[in-house]
């Protein structure tokens, strides 16, 4: 993915709208009543349809999943925490391990 | 073979592995250098306690006896990791910077800090996850038997220690890695990474463990996936699903992708260990690609010991007995390893979030409401009972595992257990949803929706989960309650047919919601809950930093610091309280702390203890003067009062300035017009003191001068009488305008032909031109012009403009021409002569009053004007709604148009295009 200038509002959009459009296309595949169109007993290269066509369901969903993390911005650190940066934390008193 | 001891030392120095490797880790974290073990990787991995024993083992159960169901479990989570972006990432951004610690912790804090829902929901949590633990310790001792013992016969024989021993040695080890690692101390967020490296590691072994399985019995002993399918269709075995995808698949893709958020290890790993939103990014590929590695060979393993393994022998346990079949013991210690470590690290992920969330919401609340006054806590740490009471909690947990798995024995395959609990946590789904985009839940809403889900949970599912062992449950469940069979757990109102699953899904979501939506719309939000509905809901929109300040604090920094030193531990504190600069040590004196302190004490604190108590617990501090939130609302509406008044005023201020500017230009206005009065007297003296002047001086030489003869007594009276006219005309002129100015009492408008009009004021001003030899003459003319006007008064202006013409005109061949028109709307009459024009430096106030084109010599002379006749004039023409104005002509000198609209039409469009 090529980094495109845009406002990084813009592009939360939509990486928000295409996460949305890939999680319900995802679904619709998986789910009844398309997921039944493969289920007709029928096998390639001996292995049955509906298994073949599931796993190939779930890589193009993984497919999918590396485009959109390749392709939605960056969260700083800053946006992450609000504010100021997490401290050291395994500083408590007395106890331990 | 191998012998029962030797597995049991195997697995007794794995968890001696996992101690070093989690011992490593935590002192390398302290130290600064977490590096490796906070990579995106590591991160995924853990992820994967997703996968338990129940996968390991169950998944091949599963598909050998329902099919790809399965393949359902790991779907659903799948779609929710393909979709990070959408929530995962909102839940990771709120729990950073809510210091969010556990889901209880999450829809508490949301929901306005509220306990009684961090207390439901943590005893929904501890209902449905003891049966899982459970199912973990079940899959542990089968497992040891099954790789022991072949034949796969009963326990009881394994050197002294039966089951129930083993399963309770397993709780105990398990309890105590979990407390070593996951109680070190109360940490700020919650972070764990020994127990995270320990987890991430243990994901790594189950999964290199289940694909060497996998490659043994598909290509070691099946000879590739074709063969394994075919061998299985020879074996009469249906390789095809039992039929269509139908509401079962569906029930159980929704439960995973719920179970995947709710479930509290999930989300305890995921969103709690979570140190980098960005990690997201990586997991949110690399997870569903280990869920997809891992089921890639589970359904040809489960298909290839169906084919080969006796008929009685149980699926669930295939990957071990298979390798055990083949004579590779080696690989099957390892597919064992794999198991034992899905179970482990599911022990502990879930015992660790569990015992926070007990500790958080059940113990400190109890704790806090025993000691009215902390002073009374003495050296009773508040930190220290948080882990005291972690410790006990995960000890109580793995006890009450243990003792359900005692007690349902060996029943019933592993998968139904793992749904049961998916479909108890479920029940979070609805108010967690609600709580990310829905504003206006409440947290009545939330209660009484996760409160009848959890009952409809209880009476669907998990009640029949013990029919086989009660048989008061089974006639209850064939009968109904009383005998009301509309009430039949699995047959709710009258709803057979299904599955029991989808019975319960159905139901318990749709009371769930249900109740949610309605309760929520029925009730109100406190102010609270109001402001945390916000801070979730738009927590992209928010700006980093602005946290609402909710507790305004005049609490003295001691009193402070003494809470803060008990849920902090005294280093923290003291830290917290420097870097804010805040003195913290024998300042009695009331220290103005700012309420921004205390909203980050409290956000602080609430890593530690949870939102609500934190809350509770600040609020005893600040409680001397604190003002209740109402109050503060109450204060905000007071503020908002006081703004939309000024607002008034500035209004009513702008007003006024506008007035006054409106007045003072009336006021220049009417000065303007006194310095015009002013002026005009002073021209009219002036003009009537010149004849004056004359008369006087001439009818003084005739009184005096006896010695003048008739000839020039008659030509001075007859300057006198010339004088006069000229006053009287003058005096007539000024009259005459000051009617007009003044409005004309007898002024009316008719009808008239501006052309008969024209004509005649030709006719009236011949003599005078013949006198000078000025050829009028008339050029195309309109034939008629029916105007609007009076037409003395239109006359008086066309002789007014015509005898100026012939007046001033002194050229050799004097002319002036008359050209009248119309046009669709207006009567126009140019009338231009070849004189001298008007000079450029007049041109602009020519029908101002006095003004004269001429040089001032010429004012002696009768012919010559007053400069009030144009100015007549033009006010005349505008009182007929016309127009006088001076043209360039086609003649040389002065060119005057007149305007004036044909009956019945406005003018002033007119005049812009015919002037234009």
């Amino acid at each position: 993915m090529a980094k495109r200038p845009f406002v990084k509002e813009e592009d939360a959009r939509k990486a928000a709208e295409a996460v949305f459009f890939a999680q319900i296309c995802g679904a619709l595949l998986l789910l009844p009543p398309i997921i039944n169109l493969f289920n007709k007993r029928l096998s390639l290269f001996g292995v049955p349809l509906e298994v073949l066509y599931l796993f190939l369901v779930w890589i193009v969903l993984i497919a999918s999943a590396v485009v959109i993390s390749a392709s939605v911005p960056r969260a700083s650190a800053d946006e992450q925490l609000g504010e100021e940066p997490a401290q050291p934390t395994n500083e408590s008193g007395k106890e331990g391990g | 073979m191998l012998s029962p001891d030797f597995v049991i030392l195997t697995a007794i120095a794995y968890v001696g592995f996992l101690f070093i490797l989690a011992y490593v880790s935590d002192a390398r974290a302290k130290r600064g250098k977490s590096g490796i073990f906070r990579s995106p990787f590591v991160y995924t991995l853990s992820i994967s306690v997703y996968c338990t024993s129940w996968t390991f083992y169950g998944a091949v159960g599963t598909a050998a006896r329902d099919g790809l169901e399965f393949l359902a479990i790991y779907l659903g989570p799948t779609l929710v990791f393909v979709g990070w972006w959408l929530i995962l990432r909102k839940l990771v951004r709120i729990s950073h910077s809510q210091r969010i610690t556990s889901v209880a912790d999450l829809l508490s804090s949301r929901f306005g800090k509220s306990s009684r829902l961090a207390v439901l929901v943590t005893l929904i949590a501890v209902v449905s996850v003891t049966p899982y633990i459970a199912l973990q310790l079940k899959a542990i001792t089968s497992s040891i038997q099954a790789v022991s013992s072949a034949t796969g016969s009963s326990g009881g024989t394994l050197v002294g220690l039966d089951d129930v021993r083993l399963a309770f040695g397993i709780a105990t080890v398990m309890a105590i890695f979990t407390i070593l690692f996951g109680t070190r101390n109360v940490d700020a967020r919650e972070q764990h990474h020994g127990v995270v490296a320990a987890i991430a590691f243990e994901a790594a072994v189950k999964l290199v463990a289940f694909i060497a399985v996998g490659i043994f019995v598909v290509y070691g002993l099946g000879g590739g996936f074709e063969k394994v399918y075919a061998r299985a269709l020879e074996a009469g075995i249906d390789i095809h699903e039992k039929g269509d995808f139908g509401t079962r698949w569906v029930a159980v893709l929704v439960l995973s992708s719920a179970a995947v958020i709710c479930l509290p290890r999930q989300f305890q790993i995921t969103i709690v260990e979570n140190s980098d939103e960005n990690h997201l990014r990586t997991a949110g590929w690399a997870f569903p690609t280990y869920l997809f590695l891992m089921s890639v060979f589970t359904l040809p393993i489960a298909l290839y010991g169906l084919a080969t393994r006796p008929a009685d022998s149980n699926p669930d346990m295939f990957i071990l007995a298979l390798p055990m079949s083949a004579g590779n013991d080696a690989l099957a210690l390892f597919a064992f390893i794999g198991g034992f470590s899905s179970a482990t690290s599911m022990i502990i992920v879930a015992s660790i979030a569990l015992s926070i969330m007990v500790s958080n919401h059940v113990v400190m609340p109890i704790a806090l409401r025993r000691s009215n006054n902390l002073e009374s806590t003495g050296d009773r740490d508040i930190a220290q009972l948080l882990l005291r009471s972690r410790r006990i909690s995960i000890a109580g947990m793995l006890f009450l595992g243990f003792v359900y798995f005692w007690l349902t024995g060996d029943s019933d395959a592993l998968a139904p257990i793992g749904l049961i609990s998916f479909a108890g946590v479920a029940q979070f789904l609805p108010s967690m949803l609600a709580a990310l985009y829905w504003r206006h839940a409440t947290v009545h809403g939330a209660i009484s929706g996760t409160l009848v889900g959890f009952i409809t949970w209880a009476w669907t599912t998990f009640l029949p989960s013990f029919q086989s062992t009660s048989p008061a449950i089974a006639t209850l469940m064939a009968e109904g309650p009383w005998g009301i069979s509309i009430l039949r757990p699995q047959a709710l109102f009258g709803m057979e047919g299904f599955d029991p699953l989808v019975h319960s899904v159905f139901w318990t979501l749709l009371f769930n919601a249900g109740t949610l939506v309605c309760v929520s719309l029925a009730t109100s939000q406190s102010a609270l809950e109001r402001i945390q509905a916000t801070l979730f809901v738009d927590i992209f929109r928010r700006h980093p930093g602005s946290q609402p300040q909710i507790l305004r604090g005049s609490a003295t920094t001691d009193e402070l610091f003494f809470v803060a030193e008990r849920v902090l531990g005294w280093q923290r504190a003291k830290e917290l309280f420097e870097t804010s600069d805040v003195p913290h040590k024998g300042a009695s004196l009331p220290f103005g702390v700012s309420s921004a302190f205390i909203t980050k004490l409290e956000r602080e604190m609430a890593g530690s203890i949870g939102a609500a108590s934190a809350h509770v617990l600040l609020s005893k501090v600040v409680a001397g003067d604190s003002v209740s939130l109402e109050e503060m609302m109450r204060i905000a509406d007071e503020t908002q009062q006081v703004i939309e008044y000024s607002h008034e005023l500035e209004q009513k201020s702008i007003e006024l300035r506008s007035t006054a500017q409106q007045l003072r230009e009336a006021n220049s206005l009417l000065q303007e017009l006194h310095r015009q009065k002013d002026d005009f007297l002073s021209q009219v003296s002036h003009e009537v003191r010149t004849p004056m002047t004359s008369i006087r001086s001439f009818s003084e030489i005739l009184l005096m001068d006896e010695n003048l003869n008739a000839d020039q007594r008659q030509r001075f009276v007859s300057i006198i009488h010339q004088e006069s006219v000229r006053l009287t005309k003058l005096l007539d002129e000024i009259l005459d305008l000051s009617a007009l100015e003044h409005g004309e009492s007898d002024w009316e408008n008719t009808s008239v032909d501006a052309e008969q009009v024209l004509d005649r004021a030709i006719a009236v001003c011949e003599a005078l031109a013949r006198q000078k030899s000025v050829t009028v003459e008339s050029r195309s003319r309109a034939r008629a012009g029916r105007v609007y006007a009076n037409a003395d008064r239109l006359s008086q202006v066309f002789i007014n403009i015509i005898a100026n013409a012939i007046s001033h005109n002194n050229a050799e061949d004097p002319k002036v021409q008359i050209t009248s028109w119309t046009t669709a709307e207006t009567y126009v009459v140019e009338i231009c002569d070849n004189g001298p024009g008007i000079p450029k430096e007049y041109r602009r106030k020519i029908f101002d009053k006095f003004v004269r084109a001429s040089p001032a010599a010429d004012v002696s002379t009768p012919t010559s004007g007053l400069g009030l006749g144009l100015n007549i004039s033009y006010t005349i023409v505008k009182k007929m709604n016309g127009a006088l104005e001076l043209v360039d002509g086609h003649l040389p000198g002065a060119c005057f148009r007149i305007v004036l609209p044909l009956e019945g039409v406005g003018v002033k469009a007119e005049r812009a295009r015919v002037s234009g």
